[in-house]
């Protein structure tokens, strides 16, 4: 009876404690995703909100999926698109930043096994006050 | 859209008014598109020039016909497989980009097939690959079938690919080493859109909405080019 109501109980605090986790306090990643418009590199986009005082900044990403998991920005200039490897994203305190098509977006080169639609993949996100949060990203069509 | 966004939008509209980026292009030969801001968080903004979404070109870009091979690995005379139809849209990139190419293409095939028969039968889509070395015929059509197996993917030699940027005008590709073997292609990210009477007056920037696109092409189909 003890240790059921142990279980009961710990149920919920773990739940509570991951979620706790995952959101890594005041910083969080939410409506991730990803494409792969070839078999050995993709994208992966989410927003992250910092609901804290302070900036925070996303400083790596890490990926099983991939052999390179890098912060890319793409960049519109003179009609010419662009797209470059940058060392870290800052998060404006009480703000949010979306990592979308056109611009940062998390690139994974070198695919270990081609990713399918409806694939569902896991990175850790690194935040330089936040730390580690982990995040699934579904991997969706070109055209839905 | 939040109020930073908005402010973000209202900023760059006052900028691109500032710099008076629709008018000369950076080599005295371009012509001109900087519609969208170095990121993509901020909405399109709508220039509204003509009753057009998209961007009215002040230098029309002219017709240059090229000869490349298509996905199937056969020879593709632009000209001749263009004829007759009422809009041919040209969009350049390669199939390693992540977001502009493969965004634009989808756009454009989202919005075919929104389009009725008689408006979406008359349009033509060409997407010339500027990454010869990795984009073969076979890569493009497995590529290009993420979108329309009915639009044409074109491929060439490193010569024959920058002589149709510049036949077009437009800056040439080029190859951004990003370590380890790979590398990014900075091209030109803007869809031309080329009427029957020679000339693309109005190209689509990045960022368009779906909805604004459909207007646009839908109105050139059906109006041609009215200067």
């Amino acid at each position: 009876m003890r240790r059921r109501t142990y279980r009961w109980v710990g149920g919920p605090l773990m739940m509570v404690l991951a979620s706790a986790c995952a959101k890594g306090g005041v910083v969080e990643v939410k409506d991730a995703w990803a494409r792969s418009p070839t078999e050995d590199v993709g994208a992966v986009y989410f927003t992250v909100t910092n609901d804290g005082e302070a900036v925070d900044a996303l400083i790596a990403v890490m990926s099983d999926v991939a052999e390179r998991v890098e912060i890319h920005e793409t960049t519109l200039e003179g009609g010419q698109a662009q797209m470059h490897p940058v060392g870290s994203v800052e998060i404006p305190a009480g703000d949010q930043m979306a990592f979308e098509p056109g611009g940062f977006h998390v690139m994974l080169f070198g695919l270990v096994e081609p990713l399918a639609e409806g694939d569902t993949i896991s990175l850790t996100l690194s935040f330089e006050e936040a730390g580690e949060i982990a995040v699934e990203a579904e991997v969706r069509p070109f055209v839905e | 859209m939040s109020q930073r966004a908005g402010l973000l939008g209202a900023g760059l509209v006052l900028s691109l008014v500032l710099t008076g980026c629709f008018g000369v292009g950076h080599d005295g030969r371009s012509p001109s598109v900087e519609a969208h801001g170095p990121q993509g968080s901020v909405e399109y903004v709508t220039p509204g020039q003509g009753g057009y979404s998209g961007l009215v070109l002040d230098r029309p870009v002219p017709f240059a016909d090229f000869t490349l091979t298509d996905q199937h690995g056969e020879t593709f005379p632009v000209a001749d497989r263009t004829r007759g139809a009422s809009l041919t849209l040209l969009s350049f990139g390669y199939t390693h980009c992540p977001d502009i190419c493969p965004g634009t293409m989808a756009q454009l095939a989202i919005v075919l097939r929104g389009l009725p028969p008689e408006v979406s039968g008359e349009v033509k889509v060409i997407f010339v690959s500027v990454d010869p070395e990795r984009d073969t015929p076979g890569v493009l059509r497995e590529w290009i079938a993420h979108f329309d197996e009915g639009f044409a993917a074109l491929s060439g030699s490193r010569e024959e690919i920058d002589a149709v940027q510049g036949a077009l005008g437009l800056p040439l590709a080029e190859r951004e080493d990003l370590g380890g073997g790979q590398y990014a292609m900075n091209h030109w990210a803007a869809v031309l859109a080329f009427t029957p009477d020679g000339f693309a007056h109005v190209s689509f920037p990045f960022g368009m909405t779906v909805e604004q696109l459909r207007h646009d092409i839908e109105k050139l189909v059906r109006e041609g080019w009215k200067g």
